[in-house]
């Protein structure tokens, strides 16, 4: 790569007025420049013109490319084109993210890559038709330089409708940039493009499945054949989102995704009515409150996957219940302990040669004798411990036990309510300052546990939202045996058990031939801060073993949707504050 | 007087006081205002009336947005300037039930969007542009705010859509029957 050749100091010398296009404001740093195809193709910029990557605010150029297409006295036009993908469409990685969602469901059947082309179309248009008109930087010469180039002799239908638009756009005389065999239909849907991009030249997020949708049919004709748009090197953005972690906030569905308002929708499935008959005070047909929705959790690794975020598929399964948990945090119980104390030297005893070093006491030894003997001259000092002034609180700790047998739904293919409440359980009590011990269950040797109380946010949510799919049987064994070997000096545990009717499993022997009904008794007496089991019950009420249950002091959940699930948090919430 | 920036203009019809809303005498209101603005020829009368065949509730939004009309034009700087009659009647007799027909009126008070709608199109509608602004930026400006040219490009993509809906269906059956073409062979 060198930035020394004079065509790239041309292109470094239009840097600062490409920046001001935008706004006097706008930094960012000076593009990476490639001199041959070889040196591009490190960066998966062969053939390219120029491109982006979001993850961390880069232009690059491939200058072989600019000299093939004879692009070098364009270096204002591509360079403000390729800030203001930074800086307007898409302008971060949620954002690119939320265009892609809102074209995928239009653009189902085509190859998988077409929705990034697509979104690439879209805002290529925007930032052309904003740099032209507003800004005074010709746009339209590029488009021209690529006709004469002979690169697009041999037009997509989509090609064809995409440079239409700018002529629509910039008002030039047919064949200016377009092909000439430009049919009325095609001009058609170029002219509704042209609209649609001056419409929604601000909000351009709420104007993309319809710019889907117009492009359809020309996609939809061109499979078998190689775009033209990819073909001479614009597909700046195919790659932007390379090297990034996942953006926050892509759970939820934003509501310009659907359009920002029902006459879409309603239009495409015929309802819309006469206008006349039609009542502009009522609400439109439709229109509920979308930013209340969110993806499944299938819908939410697609998308990653559109973007260019390769990662394992359970991390996307954590991240996606983590996300959606966050808002919901519950303010964990703790529990108030007597009175803090404070340690209080009370003096010296002997330190043996066998006793932990960090333990001996120099000073003190070396004052009892100038000549060091271990475990005859060598002491240790004693502490006592003195009632502070100030009571103290201490978390619970969580013990959570997750079922996920073959009744449970898949966290990873559809929104499980009780994974959720599992990870806003886990959450809320780390940010309590507490430990949990997770395990994760399904039949008889079938288990993931922590082993122990622990605060590794990670392995957690990744047990918590994890999936086994088998039979049913809860490991009273771990139950028995955490409380068994537990202190009695340690913290008040909590115990949580997520499942469905299976849960009355914990009532069944363990291997030893122990009752169930014991080992829960035991548990609950010296965890010492009760019980809850959140279950997706579907008649709570005819169910034998619940009583039994409650018996030994559980608390008893049904959760089933998302309204039970905030119900829930409530009544946990009050009640372990009582 | 000079012509206001499109900030006073919003902020004019932001404080639109409550009676404007409370169903007044449209005919009176438009009748007072075409006389301050120098046209006591015009028929209020029949502006207010429109063209009828609407149901209650759609008549009331078109008043509504014609109410909303008169209060912007009741700025002191409309009052003193001389505003063509042609362009008047185009307003009230066409664009504003046009824009009435698809917005309720009461989106006046809660978004800006359609303030500035109705300032635009007021000031389409006679010959007058905003101070500091050129004729392109107006035009262009005026295109995202303008919910007529909304509803026509969503009416025009969704046609599309409904297009590219048959063809996937038929892509779908394709598929279906390829499917089942190569489960019988087997």
């Amino acid at each position: 790569m060198s930035q020394s050749s004079e065509l790239a100091e041309r292109w470094d010398a239009a840097w600062p007025a490409a920046l001001a296009s935008w706004s006097p404001y706008t930094l960012l740093k000076p593009p990476v420049y490639f001199e041959t195809q070889k040196q591009a193709e490190a960066s998966g910029m062969a053939g390219q013109v120029a491109a982006i990557r979001l993850a961390d605010q880069t232009v690059m150029v491939n200058l072989a490319t600019v000299r093939e297409l004879g692009l070098e006295d364009h270096s204002l036009a591509i360079l403000a084109h390729e800030i203001g993908h930074h800086v307007h469409v898409p302008g971060n990685l949620a954002d690119n993210a939320r265009m892609l969602a809102a074209m995928k469901p239009i653009l189902i059947g085509l190859p998988p890559e077409t929705p990034a082309m697509v979104a690439n179309l879209y805002g290529d248009l925007h930032l052309n038709d904003r740099l032209q008109r507003r800004h005074g930087i010709d746009l339209a010469s590029v488009y021209v330089r690529l006709r004469e180039s002979g690169k697009t002799s041999n037009p997509t239908e989509t090609w064809k409708v995409y440079t239409r638009a700018y002529e629509h756009l910039w008002r030039l005389p047919p064949g200016t940039i377009a092909p000439p065999d430009i049919t009325p239909v095609v001009n058609a849907d170029a002219l509704l493009v042209s609209r649609l991009i001056r419409h929604f030249s601000v909000r351009w997020l709420a104007g993309a499945r319809r710019f889907a949708a117009i492009l359809f049919p020309y996609l939809n004709a061109d499979r078998e054949k190689p775009q033209t748009f990819l073909s001479v090197g614009l597909g700046d953005c195919k790659d932007c989102g390379q090297g990034a972690t996942i953006p926050d906030g892509l759970t939820a569905v934003d509501p310009a995704e659907l359009g920002a308002d029902g006459e879409f929708d309603a239009a495409i499935n015929g309802e819309a009515g006469d206008d006349g008959d039609r009542d502009p005070q009522q609400p439109e047909p439709g229109k509920g409150s979308p930013g209340s929705q969110h993806r499944s959790p299938i819908e939410y690794a697609d998308l990653l996957r559109g973007m260019g975020l390769v990662l394992p598929e359970h991390q996307v399964t954590a991240r996606y219940y983590r996300e959606r948990a966050k808002p919901h945090l519950l303010p964990f119980p703790s529990r108030r302990q007597p009175a803090a104390t404070e340690t209080h030297p009370e003096g010296y005893e002997g330190w043996d040669a066998g006793d932990d070093l960090q333990e001996l006491d120099m000073l003190g030894s070396l004052m009892r004798s100038p000549v060091v003997v271990p475990g005859i001259t060598t002491v240790r000092r004693v502490h006592g411990e003195v009632a502070g002034k100030e009571p103290d609180r201490a978390p619970v700790d969580l013990d959570i036990y997750i079922d996920c047998s073959g009744s449970m739904p898949n966290p990873s293919m559809q929104t499980s309510y009780l994974a959720l409440c599992g990870t806003i359980l886990v959450l809320s009590a780390l940010r309590a300052g507490a430990s949990v011990q997770a395990t994760l269950w399904s039949g008889p040797s079938q288990f993931k546990t922590t082993s122990g109380f622990i605060r590794d946010e990670n392995r957690l949510i990744d047990i918590v939202t994890g999936y086994i799919c088998g039979s049913t049987a809860f490991p009273l064994h771990v139950l028995r045996d955490t409380y068994l070997k537990r202190r009695a000096s340690a913290r008040a545990t909590h115990i949580v058990v997520i499942s469905d009717d299976g849960v009355d499993t914990m009532l069944s022997n363990d291997e030893t031939g122990a009752p169930g009904t014991e080992i829960c008794r035991l548990a609950m007496e010296r965890a010492r801060a009760g019980g809850t089991l959140v279950l997706n019950l579907f008649n709570p009420e005819s169910w034998d073993a619940g009583k039994r249950l409650a018996d030994l002091g559980f608390r008893i959940h049904p959760v089933r949707d998302w309204e039970q699930l905030v119900a829930f948090a409530a009544r946990f919430a009050r009640e372990t504050y009582k | 007087m000079t012509m206001p920036v499109l900030a006073d203009l919003l902020r004019w019809l932001a404080d639109t006081p409550p009676e404007f809303r409370e169903d007044p005498p449209l005919a009176a209101v438009l009748g007072d205002l075409l006389e301050s603005l120098g046209h006591p020829g015009m028929d209020a009368a029949v502006l207010a009336r429109g063209e009828g065949g609407l149901k209650p509730r759609a008549e009331r939004n078109r008043k509504l947005w014609i109410l909303a009309a008169c209060r912007l034009l009741w700025h002191p700087f409309f009052r003193l300037s001389n505003l063509p009659a042609d362009g008047l009647f185009h307003l009230f007799a066409k664009e504003l039930p046009e824009v009435a027909a698809i917005t309720a009126a009461d989106s006046l008070m809660t978004e800006e969007d359609r303030r500035e709608e109705l300032v635009r199109r007021t000031l389409r509608a006679v010959g007058l542009g905003l101070a500091g602004e050129t004729r392109q930026e107006s035009e262009d400006r005026f295109c995202q705010v303008d919910s007529v040219e909304g509803r026509l490009v969503a009416r025009g993509a969704a046609e599309r859509e409904r297009r590219a809906r048959e063809v996937r269906e038929a892509m779908a059956r394709e598929a279906a029957r390829m499917a089942a073409a190569r489960y019988s062979s087997e």
